[in-house]
């Protein structure tokens, strides 16, 4: 009996054993003095330095907050894990596209409508961040704080050099091209293994040739987007003539490369490009301009999006979280972190549009912004393969079906709530 | 008496591992057949469907893309690995100076990593074979194999079975080994070529690890996965998506949890059958000496 009785405490002893190791992991990461340890995640790796100094700064002035930053590549991923493992970080750095819906949509983001500072948000960029939620929910979940812009990058210096015009029009972006091409230079440098890369003109070119509602309607089986997507479809094909030789085999770093060394004049992406090209050549002198879609030129908007905005995703540390977004916000903060990430503010006041978008100026001042389109495509409706299979094939019947299928099965959990 | 506690201290030894299996695996699977029946996102609240989405799943035009493409993929690569395999075995385990040296040299491969292999290849396919190209005037090599639809699986297979033909020769080497001299020389002395020696006794006789070789392989390239996301990422135009790349991309990323959970318990099932179908079969025909 007794050898049972040791056998069975060995056993009990081994089992606490294993189960301490693990509870011993899970803990490791927690903070042991009384400092209160705020977690950010962190999308936008191209802003770590920028934001680690503010956080430094922050740190200093209160001196109770401990703030870990962390930075993975893939971040959406990482946080959706997190989520699983009930284990949020306080605040996310989020980008406004369709994840961050989802977010809302499930429930996973703090309600901050009484947080004061909302009300040095600029009300476009309030109301975008509204538009994107799948169901309109009540309540604010997020403090919108950088915008970006999409549009055509190009080269100031080949410009000056070959006395080339900034487009307005379709017909005059079309004849740069071809003034370009026989000039003996690449126009653009297309992207194309990454696909996603794709998005970026096709997001200036259906922004300004579809509506906003376009998404509600097909979803209510109202409409379709065949009925739509043809005209940008047959835009961006017409601009793929313009490009290098082989454009599907170059990644977004070739590209960016490429277009630092001056092998093409122009680059269809957004500035949420621009730290990684000066990363290669710090001297470029580089532009930014609208992608001229229509040919009246009144009409034609800037796509331009939120491209960084903070979250609450855990209310345990609820007052130090709005106070460091409240440090964030200061105006002083706010310039320099635009200034040093070339961004546009969502805070209201006098932020100087940074030099390498002058051009895009006039969009901001008179509120001639568009959201991107793919901010509102669900994430896993593959949007750039479908345009990179249609570039590469040149069918564009088959592209537009495909959208309108894929579209409906990534939705078809909302389809399926709103026709019932 | 004896050998009951015996039996209870073996049990006790096991019962850690036990534990471990069924806390990461057992407990991960069960919990994926759970959630192929909501459609959660991975986060958050959820509802039941019940089995709606592998109704859905059957309809849906990419996921069949990417079960076609594995099975190509995984079929043409394990016979390419195999041959080739099997021909550096016989290769290395005959009298060559510095065996032990080529030994070394085409086992390198195994030990980088998928992904690094997949970050080279992808460079070499890219910048170096297409000047190369340029350079003979070939029109087929002077664009990026990567960049094509039709051949970028093949470029995805060069890479993956350079990488994977290391291990197996290993495997198949070993095997040789296991071969006794005396087989040969009595081949020898009943006139035997090198053909006829390997082709009625090398191979027969290793037939256990061309078993072995052939499970592992297709196993291992069905999940195909770090390859894919260094050199193409799905791309272009979804055609080398893998199953396992499918399911992580969407079902993580794409926040269709559920729904990829379906289709990962489908995966599964047909993994387990395949491997299954192919121990029977291939157990047949080993031969014992």
């Amino acid at each position: 009996m007794k050898k049972q009785w040791i056998r069975i405490i060995s056993f009990i002893m081994m089992i606490c054993m294993i189960s301490m190791v693990s509870i011993g992991c899970g803990r490791s990461n927690q903070d042991s003095g009384k400092k209160v340890t705020i977690n950010i995640l962190n999308y936008k790796r191209e802003t770590v330095d920028i934001l680690q100094k503010m956080i430094d700064k922050f740190e200093k002035e209160n001196p109770n907050i401990h703030i870990q930053m962390d930075s993975p590549s893939d971040a959406m991923t990482i946080l959706k894990t997190r989520l699983v493992k009930e284990n949020p970080p306080d605040i996310a750095i989020l980008g406004g596209e369709r994840s961050y819906a989802d977010f809302v949509d499930a429930d996973t983001i703090v309600d901050i409508s009484d947080y004061k500072g909302l009300d040095k948000v600029k009300d476009v960029y309030k109301d975008m961040a509204k538009q994107l939620e799948l169901s309109k929910k009540k309540g604010t979940y997020c403090v919108p704080y950088a915008a970006n812009a999409a549009g055509v990058l190009y080269n100031r210096d080949m410009f000056k050099k070959y006395g080339w015009k900034i487009p307005e029009t379709w017909d005059e972006f079309i004849s740069l091209c071809k003034q370009i091409k026989s000039d003996g230079e690449t126009p653009f440098y297309f992207m194309l293994k990454d696909s996603w890369t794709g998005i970026t003109p096709w997001n200036a070119l259906a922004a300004n040739l579809t509506s906003t509602t376009i998404y509600d309607e097909v979803n209510q089986g109202k409409d379709s987007f065949s009925n739509h997507y043809g005209e940008p479809a047959k835009k961006l094909k017409e601009l793929l003539k313009y490009g290098q030789k082989d454009p599907f085999a170059y990644s977004y770093n070739d590209g960016t490369t490429a277009f630092s060394k001056g092998d093409s004049a122009m680059l269809l992406t957004g500035n949420f490009a621009i730290p990684q090209i000066r990363s290669t050549n710090s001297d470029i002198n580089l532009g930014a301009f609208t992608l001229p879609v229509l040919n009246d030129a009144s009409k034609t908007k800037l796509v331009s999006g939120i491209d960084v905005m903070f979250s609450v995703m855990k209310a345990d540390h609820k007052k130090e979280c709005l106070k460091f977004i409240d440090f964030m916000l200061q105006d002083e903060n706010v310039a320099t972190y635009m200034k040093q990430s070339s961004s546009v503010s969502c805070i209201k006041g006098k932020f100087p549009v940074p030099v390498d978008l002058k051009e895009m100026e006039k969009y901001f001042n008179n509120n001639r912004v568009v959201d991107f389109p793919d901010h509102h495509y669900p994430a896993d409706l593959p949007a750039g393969d479908m345009i990179q299979g249609y570039l590469m094939n040149n069918d564009m019947q088959t592209f537009l079906n495909k959208f309108d299928t894929e579209w409906k099965k990534s939705n078809r959990n909302l389809i399926r709530k709103l026709q019932k | 008496m004896k050998k009951v506690k015996l039996g209870k201290t073996y049990k006790l030894f096991v019962l850690p591992i036990l534990i471990c299996f069924f806390a990461f695996n057992t407990f991960p699977l069960i919990n994926a057949v759970v959630y192929s029946l909501t459609d959660s996102r991975g986060f958050g609240d959820f509802n039941w469907v019940g089995f709606q989405n592998y109704f859905d799943m059957f309809k849906d035009s990419r996921i069949l893309n990417s079960y076609l493409f594995t099975f190509k993929f995984a079929i043409t690569a394990t016979i390419i690995v195999n041959v080739i395999s099997i021909c550096l075995a016989v290769l290395l385990n005959s009298k060559i100076k510095g065996k032990s040296f080529f030994r070394g040299l085409y086992f390198l491969p195994n030990i980088l990593g998928g992904l690094v292999v997949g970050y080279v290849f992808n460079f070499f396919f890219t910048f170096i074979l297409p000047s190369f190209g340029k350079l003979i005037g070939n029109e087929f090599l002077s664009t990026s194999l990567l960049s094509n639809e039709s051949t970028a699986w093949f470029a995805i297979i060069i890479c993956t079975a350079w990488q994977a033909i290391a291990f197996n020769t290993i495997i198949y080497i070993s095997g040789l080994q296991t071969i006794p001299g005396d087989v040969y020389e009595a081949a020898a002395i009943d006139g035997a070529g090198p053909w006829q020696k390997f082709w009625h006794i090398s191979f027969p006789l290793i037939a256990p690890f061309f078993t072995i070789n052939m499970v592992l392989c297709m196993k291992n390239f069905l999940m195909a996965f770090d390859q894919i996301v260094a050199m193409t990422g799905g791309g272009p135009n979804s055609s080398t998506e893998s199953i396992s790349y499918l399911i992580y991309k969407t079902g993580l990323s794409g926040s269709q949890f559920g729904y990829q959970c379906a289709n990962s318990v489908i995966y599964f099932i047909v993994i387990v059958l395949i491997s299954v179908f192919q121990m029977k079969f291939l157990n047949k025909r080993e031969v014992q000496l």
